[in-house]
């Protein structure tokens, strides 16, 4: 295990072993917390004082405009472009083919010019069909809840405030259904801006942007609110805004990203069990972390309360992590806080008692009182994914074979001679270039295969390697086998990065693609986790967190009205 | 150029890695001809439409500059003795894309080049610019692959005299024509024997 970041020479507890962590069901079973990327960007927003700020207001009483939100920080300044439209409801869906949506924004690197707007608005709402520049940092687009978007315009305009219930059953006002960013559709390059302090940890743009789509959603309906209630309607009550977060519809697209950055999610997952372990040597719990862990116990338990889900796997997990969380609060009253390591005992007793659900969790709420011992760890969130990319031919076939040995050995749980243990196969459809999944044994175009099967793979290069009996180099066995050459160029690239590989079969007829999803979107922080099915979700983000407005000390906003 | 689509570099890496496995190479190869085309686009070449003229070939077995420079560089016929050559294929399309395979050999192993019938190809350093000489062309008939031969950097600039000329002629016109005054105003009617 590498200690780089593991600084504290008292720490007496080992992170956990990476064939506990890296296991899907595991990973399906996550949950948001300190070191997530939402997380990291307010802490950063706060303690730097950024300011914030609306310069452009163009929108019609229809809701059909332009808007600007500017975001001033210490070394930059970036911009949310927003074009709001009047969107058909038969035009309104969340799948990629779509070709309209009720709003559009690109994330600008500075401040725009009216050149920027025009090219912007040629651009940004043709989605996919259009081109951003270097200058443009994301790209995305976001669909209204109709029922309450309509409920609040409605309420609001008629000097009331929206029904507490309704907005608890949806939670936002518009959902994004895809946020670009990293090179996409002409956007900057991820190497050309991760040099910035503020963007080195991941997906830093693309959170602030969402988080500036956030305030939008919420002056976009003030703003129809006014245009149809004038002088009668009222603004969003505060503390009611605060649980609007940005809702957000995602499926397979994100599933594959876990697998084809592995060196990035090496460092997520050893950022948190880093962080996890340096609180379980805690040689004491001081009061105030008392008080911060049973203040994030009771926001947990009412989070689950409001948390709602149709999906069979779902419900049986939200029931399950209610039972945890009773039960702990149960055991925190015989908890003996005082003694030796009162952290680590805690965890202890949880991995005895609690779910996977349940155990996630508690990793959770322990981070959450412990911010100076372990927010350091978000400088440790990125990776330079081009290292190791050449492969040095020279190496002989037992070091692979023993990389092979050391780093895989838990693909000998597999048997892919078993036809469920190869039922599925990834690839993009030539549709609408998404990535699916396919019945290996039922559908054709299993010669397109996307290479996500790792453990297979690696079962696949060990059978070569034991039928080889050419030379002792690897560039000799690369020359006769090319077909191994990516699953070699992976396995070297990833010694020494033990949380980098998901330890289980992704091409297994039981595997469900909705726990990759959760575990990228609770590091991204997302909350209220709903799959719509076993492969596409509608989650919330920043959900109870505070508005640009909130942490601005400076800032100065326009004022509504200039229709 | 004018209606040229501006990509970012990991645009057309991911383009070309597509491609390339869409073209029939393993994905392996297929990830490194996506790694050459922005080794290429960082250093201002013609990645993409480079990537276009061997691709065609892929799929009629004919030799690649991703097949050839993935075997360089493994080290497979890496000539093993100083003054050894490996000959390349004639036909190579798009020869260019194998500079980043021979900027994997240079960074291991010390600077290597191309040479030809017609002079030095390219030379390629530890840091991967690539020097390219007077052999090189878009058509690799007769080149091969080499240990860089130490050249002596010449300290001054050897330039052909007509080119000399020409410059020279150029940088009259900002001469003026001498009259007697002038001459006079130099001093030219007088002497220096005094």
């Amino acid at each position: 295990m590498t200690s780089a970041l593991h600084p504290r020479p008292a720490a007496a507890v080992a992170p956990r072993d990476p064939d506990l962590v890296m296991r899907l069901s595991r990973m399906g079973s996550a949950h948001p917390m300190r070191l997530s990327f939402l997380r990291v960007l307010l802490r950063r927003v706060q303690a730097e004082g950024w300011c914030f700020d609306r310069p452009l207001w163009q929108v019609d009483a229809k809701g059909v405009g332009r808007a600007v939100y500017r975001a001033r920080g210490p070394n930059s300044t970036y911009c949310l472009v927003a074009f709001a439209h009047d969107l058909p409801d038969a035009m309104r869906s969340d799948r990629v083919i779509a070709t309209a949506w009720d709003a559009t924004f690109a994330l600008v690197d500075g401040e725009p010019t009216e050149a920027d707007l025009d090219r912007l608005a040629a651009n940004v709402p043709l989605q996919e069909a259009g081109r951003i520049s270097v200058k443009e940092l994301a790209l995305s687009r976001a669909n209204r809840s109709v029922r309450l978007f309509s409920h609040v315009v409605e309420r609001l305009a008629a000097g009331q405030q929206p029904d507490l219930a309704e907005m608890d059953a949806v939670g936002y006002l518009m959902r994004t259904t895809a946020v670009y960013g990293a090179g996409k559709f002409g956007a900057a390059d991820r190497d050309e801006i991760a040099g910035r302090p503020e963007l080195l940890a991941p997906f830093q743009a693309e959170m602030l942007s969402v988080w500036l789509t956030r305030a939008f959603t919420v002056d976009l309906a003030e703003h129809l609110a006014k245009v149809r209630g004038g002088a009668q309607a009222v603004a969003l009550d505060r503390d009611l805004r605060r649980q609007l977060g940005v809702g957000n519809s995602t499926g397979l697209g994100m599933a594959p990203f876990l697998v084809r950055h592995p060196r990035l999610l090496h460092a997520w997952m050893q950022a948190r069990e880093t962080a996890l372990a340096r609180v379980r040597a805690l040689p004491m719990a001081d009061a105030a972390s008392l008080a911060g862990f049973h203040e994030a116990l009771a926001a947990a338990t009412e989070n689950a309360r409001a948390w709602h889900s149709e999906h069979p796997v779902q419900i049986e997990k939200l029931a399950q992590l209610s039972v945890d969380l009773d039960r702990l609060a149960a055991h925190l009253a015989h908890w003996d806080s005082r003694g030796l390591l009162p952290w680590d005992t805690l965890w202890r007793w949880g991995e005895d008692n609690l779910s996977e659900e349940g155990q996630e969790i508690l990793l959770a709420l322990m981070l959450e009182p412990h911010g100076a011992l372990v927010d350091d760890l978000s400088a440790h969130l990125h990776a330079d994914e081009s290292t190791g990319f050449p492969i040095d031919g020279s190496l002989s076939l037992d070091h692979l074979r023993g990389l092979i040995a050391r780093n895989y050995c838990w693909i000998q749980r597999f048997d892919f001679a078993d036809p469920d243990q190869t039922a599925r196969f990834w690839y993009v459809s030539a549709e609408k270039l998404e990535p699916r999944l396919g019945q290996r044994h039922d559908e054709a175009g299993q010669e397109r295969e996307h290479p996500l099967g790792i453990a297979r793979a690696v079962a696949d290069l060990s059978a070569a390697l034991s039928g080889w009996s050419g030379g002792g180099t690897l560039a000799a066995f690369l020359l006769a086998h090319p077909q191994h050459r990516h699953t070699v160029r992976r396995i070297l690239m990833l010694a020494g990065l033990p949380y980098a590989e998901i330890r289980d079969n992704l091409l297994d007829a039981q595997m469900l693609p909705i726990d990759l999803l959760r575990c990228k979107l609770a590091f991204f922080g997302a909350s209220r986790f709903d799959p719509r099915s076993d492969r596409w979700v509608r989650i919330s983000l920043f959900h109870g967190q505070p508005y640009p407005d909130e942490v601005s000390a400076h800032g100065q906003r326009d004022t509504l009205g200039a229709l | 150029m004018a209606n040229a689509t501006l990509l970012a570099r990991s645009e057309l890496r991911s383009l070309v890695t597509r491609a390339a496995r869409g073209a029939g190479l393993d994905w392996g190869l297929a990830e490194e001809a996506g790694w050459a085309a922005d080794w290429l686009a960082a250093r201002g070449l013609p990645a993409a439409d480079w990537a276009l003229l061997w691709l065609d070939r892929v799929g009629q077995g004919l030799p690649n500059p991703v097949a050839i420079g993935v075997a360089l560089s493994d080290g497979v016929v890496l000539p093993a003795t100083p003054n050894a050559k490996q000959p390349l294929p004639d036909d190579l399309p798009a020869p260019g894309y194998l500079l980043p395979f021979l900027h994997l050999i240079a960074a291991r192993h010390g600077a290597v080049e191309i040479i030809s019938p017609t002079g030095r190809v390219v030379t390629l350093d530890a840091a991967g610019q690539p020097d390219f000489g007077p052999g090189w062309s878009s058509n690799s008939a007769g080149w091969s692959v080499c240990a860089a031969q130490e050249r002596v950097r010449p300290a001054r600039p050897a330039v052909e005299p007509t080119v000399i000329a020409a410059l020279e002629a150029f940088a009259l016109n900002l001469t003026v024509p001498a009259t007697s005054t002038s001459r006079q105003d130099a001093g030219a009617t007088g002497s220096d024997n005094d």
